[in-house]
């Protein structure tokens, strides 16, 4: 049986159509490619950006080969869990979503399985770093950083959920930041894994160097080392 | 033009080639940062970038197709390529063509119906030009989309072969091409030998043609096992890495 | 895909990043991402450099040297004097689909004008440094015109500093080739293009050369190198030329916000203080780029004992392309060239009809040469650009307010303070630029020569 990234010749045999390694499930034959665009699963969580605008629902870009749609009765909505959608909302769309907004979705539809090289599924994506950043991984590649949020999330006022205002954030916090997002750079272009473990290990071997420091090549490769060598 | 002698006393061309070499090839995928696939090959002093971006959102509500994805190729030559400086447009008639050529070969190649309702774009540079745009636009190309992870049935490898003072050549230079070489373009699948393209622009008699197309068909072949060890190379390195 | 949309709080991030001096990538407000620089790629071309900031916006320029006539048609009797005498320089900024989508199609189109002309106003300005009167041969109608091309390969931020960079590494690597002017009598000149390419002289007035630095303001601040993020945030942009000497040499505002003139001057200031060191820094990775290769060829010529010719001990100068790197070069690779290009020449020169006209005209310009006594043409040369008088304006307005700003513990005078503080340290960094020791898969175009 074949399975995804082969395809049958005309003398019936059963050929690669990518360059990746061959896995091999029973009787399932499949090739992963290294370097494919995003194909989601259902239940992955994903985070995308808003391109359009349009009758009850948003076009969404998360990295794939088409832009993902997300229903207006796909969202929460101020005022209760379960609400009816009425035409208000219809009218309101910009108000929660505008173009260029970003923000972080679950996939509820049909897609091809091929998954994101180097995200790797594992029980929970939402991390929270000991530096007081908090991570959100997403398996389209998308990587959200933020600042620790304090709150539970069962007290948060449903309206501030759609707020574009940013909390204060301090020096140390924005360092923090800054170095998370430098170090998962640096393991992504030496295609390493990206989860919590190894972003630790990156982060904790970025503390050698001044945080600019960590855009230059010969820097990235001393901390993907160590990573490599604290893995092991 | 002066009459030069294209093939020496020894049976040496003018670059110290023998009639049945290919000139040297370098090539290197994942070259590029935006793009999803990229390439960089050189077939002796010709140079050529490629980028592909893609599957991704088509652009246009007219280039979607139903039931298969688009493929788009540009191509650009860069004015400093040639001995004389020249700022071509993109809409030099003579580009359009070899642009539509790759598009038509790749069309057949890439399993398109995989991916419907988007667009997958093919971008390529010609850095520096010395004979032979087909055949590196193909090649690039070909290693560009298996660097971004795009099904196809097989490699798409062309090269270039002529007929100089009775003799088949393979791989013909700038310099032999514009002696009024008669040169023949091959692309071919190499699994299965079938042929794509094949291009002729001057004239040749039947009786040297079968040689000429299979002194190609040999040069194809060449430049898959080059490919292909390039690619089997990145992708190794790749994978030990994520171990 | 570099990102044309952005969303509201990424802008406040950015925003106030800034305002802490903590970028998103951790940099500081003026500090460079790490510059590569590479020359001498592309064989035929006069002269060529390709640049690439950290790991983002990528820029080859290549230089080719031709011959063309002196185009005096339409022209006013003094400028015609001036021009007779010079070479030209042409310009081309071209953004290839390759650096981002929306240079597909006909996107790029607006954008490569606006970049041409930027280019285009520093290197045909008075400012520009390079030497056009030695590009002149035979004055009134032969000359050596300079193009330029620069194609972006990829897009990450920043574009006109590379550019800028690129240009004066490609022009460090340009050779002009050596021309022998004969006098056969009768008010007749006619000259020949020198075999010896050993003896090609490098463009001169290379190092006069500006760079420019982009200054991006972000609320009341300004950054340097942006990213395209941080691009999408800036109101207002301020390109500053600077060169070697430190003298402003051009200034443009672009962008629909609006600048303090306090912190106008700021910023010029900043972008000249950071345009020099940007210039030391960079002069000092080119030269040292040639010495190892020079190195590298005198050890290969000892190894090879002589086999490869000495035409060929100067890589970026060996005449172009046919040969396959695994043989040994055929001499008469050389003169085939040569002959190529001469007749090349030739053709063209025997299309111009102006030549002739120009050989029948030739004995009413016999004084044309002397500009001892010409007033004119001596204040002409002194000329400073037309900007700096803005800029004198500028500097009176800040002036009078400087009393004001001076006092006040918020004012932009502890900014200011600030900032020099900053800039110090960014020299600092910037003298520790990196360029040996790359890793080994470092992508470079150098051909397969390099990687001995």
């Amino acid at each position: 049986m074949r399975g995804h990234g082969t395809y049958n010749t005309e003398s019936g045999k059963c050929a690669a159509s990518v360059a990746g390694v061959v896995e091999r499930v029973n009787k399932l034959i499949s090739v992963r490619s290294l370097h494919a665009r995003y194909n989601g699963e259902v239940g992955d969580l994903v985070i995308g950006r808003i391109t359009e605008v349009s009758h009850r629902r948003w076009k969404v870009d998360i990295n794939s080969r088409q832009d993902a749609v997300l229903l207006l009765s796909a969202i929460n909505l101020p005022g209760g869990i379960q609400r009816r959608k009425t035409d208000a909302d219809e009218l309101q769309m910009r108000k929660f979503f505008s173009e260029g907004d970003l923000l972080v979705a679950e996939v509820q539809g049909h897609f091809q399985d091929v998954p994101q090289a180097l995200v790797q599924r594992c029980k929970t994506h939402f991390h929270t770093l000991p530096y007081g950043v908090d991570l959100a991984l997403g398996l389209n590649g998308y990587i959200w950083v933020s600042k620790q949020t304090t709150q539970s999330s069962k007290d948060q006022d449903s309206d501030a959920i759609y707020s574009n205002d940013n909390e204060e954030i301090d020096q140390e916090r924005r360092e923090a930041i800054a170095r998370v997002c430098n170090s998962i750079n640096a393991l992504s272009r030496h295609f390493l894994h990206i989860n919590d473990t190894t972003i630790k290990l990156a982060y904790e071997a970025s503390l050698h160097f001044p945080v600019k420091d960590l855009l230059k090549l010969d820097v990235m490769e001393a901390i993907t080392s160590e990573v490599k060598a604290g893995i092991r | 033009m002066s009459r030069l002698e294209l093939i020496g006393p020894q049976g040496l061309r003018n670059d110290g080639r023998r009639v049945q070499e290919l000139r040297k090839i370098n090539c290197k995928p994942s070259v590029l940062s935006q793009a999803d696939g990229s390439a960089y090959i050189e077939q002796g002093n010709t140079k050529c970038l490629a980028a592909v971006y893609g599957p991704r959102e088509a652009r246009t509500k007219a280039q979607v197709l139903h039931n298969r994805a688009n493929i788009n190729v540009e191509i650009s030559l860069a004015p400093f390529c040639m001995s004389e400086r020249k700022k071509r447009s993109k809409s030099d008639k003579r580009i359009l063509e070899i642009a539509s050529a790759v598009k038509q070969t790749f069309e057949t190649i890439i399993k398109t119906e995989l991916f419907a309702r988007s667009q997958i774009d093919i971008y390529l540079q010609i850095l520096q030009f010395d004979g032979g745009t087909i055949q590196i636009c193909i090649n690039a190309a070909t290693l560009a989309l298996i660097d971004a992870g795009i099904p196809m049935v097989d490699y798409v490898c062309a090269c270039s072969a002529g007929c100089i003072d009775d003799e088949p050549v393979l791989d013909l230079n700038y310099v032999e091409e514009s002696h009024d070489t008669p040169e023949l373009t091959v692309a071919l699948l190499p699994k299965t030998g079938k042929i794509t393209l094949l291009q002729m622009e001057s004239r040749l008699h039947v009786d040297k043609f079968q040689s000429v197309m299979e002194m190609a068909t040999v040069g194809c072949k060449k430049i898959y096992n080059i490919l292909d060890d390039v690619v089997r190379e990145n992708v190794k390195n790749l994978l030990e890495k994520k171990k | 895909m570099p990102p044309t949309l952005i969303s509201p709080s990424e802008n406040d991030y950015i925003l106030r990043g800034v305002d802490a001096n903590i970028r998103a990538d951790g940099r500081g407000r003026l500090d460079y991402r790490q510059v590569i620089l590479e020359t001498g790629l592309i064989t035929q071309a006069s002269g060529s450099a390709r640049c690439r900031l950290g790991e983002g916006t990528d820029v080859l320029v290549g230089v080719k040297v031709e011959l063309g006539a002196i185009e005096l048609d339409g022209v006013e009797e003094d400028v015609a004097e001036i021009k007779a005498k010079r070479g030209r320089v042409i310009c081309n900024v071209e953004c290839s689909p390759i650096a981002s989508q929306q240079f597909a199609g006909r996107g790029a189109d607006d954008f490569n004008i606006e970049l041409t002309q930027m280019l285009d106003r520093v290197l045909n300005g008075p400012q520009s440094g390079l030497d056009l009167e030695k590009l002149c041969i035979i004055p009134g109608q032969q000359c050596w015109i300079v193009y330029i091309d620069a194609i972006v390969l990829d897009y990450a931020g920043n574009l006109l500093d590379t550019i800028f960079m690129t240009t004066r590494a490609a022009l460090y690597n340009t050779k002009v080739p050596k021309t022998i002017i004969q006098d056969i009598g009768d008010g007749e000149i006619v000259f020949d293009i020198s075999d010896d390419v050993e003896g090609w002289e490098r463009i001169e007035g290379w190092d006069k050369v500006p760079v420019a630095i982009t200054l991006n303001k972000i609320g009341s601040r300004h950054i340097v190198d942006a990213t395209p993020l941080e691009e999408l945030t800036t109101e207002a942009k301020l390109l500053v030329t600077v060169n070697k000497n430190g003298k402003v040499c051009g200034l443009q505002k672009s962008g629909g916000g609006s600048i303090d003139p306090s912190l106008l001057n700021e910023m010029v200031q900043t972008g000249r203080s950071l345009g020099q060191s940007l210039i030391k820094s960079l002069d000092e990775m080119v030269r040292r780029e040639e010495n190892d290769i020079n190195l590298k060829q005198s050890r290969r010529e000892r190894a090879d004992n002589g086999k490869n010719g000495s035409l060929y001990s100067k890589r970026h100068h060996s005449p172009p392309p046919m040969r396959a790197h695994h043989q040994p070069v055929m001499k008469f690779n050389a003169d085939m060239w040569m002959q190529d290009f001469k007749q090349n020449v030739m053709e063209k020169l025997f299309k111009e009809e102006r030549f002739k006209a120009f050989q029948k005209k030739r004995r009413g310009l016999e004084n044309v040469m002397d500009v001892s006594d010409d007033e004119d043409w001596q204040e002409q040369q002194k000329i400073t650009p037309v900007i700096a008088s803005s800029q004198y304006l500028i500097q009176s307005v800040v002036q009078n307010e400087w009393e004001n700003y001076q006092s006040s513990p918020f004012s932009q005078y502890q900014l200011w303070l600030q900032e020099q503080q900053l800039l110090y340290a960014a020299q600092q960094y910037q003298q520790t630029v990196i360029t040996k020791n790359l890793p080994p898969e470092w992508f470079q175009y150098r051909e397969s020569t390099n990687n001995e």
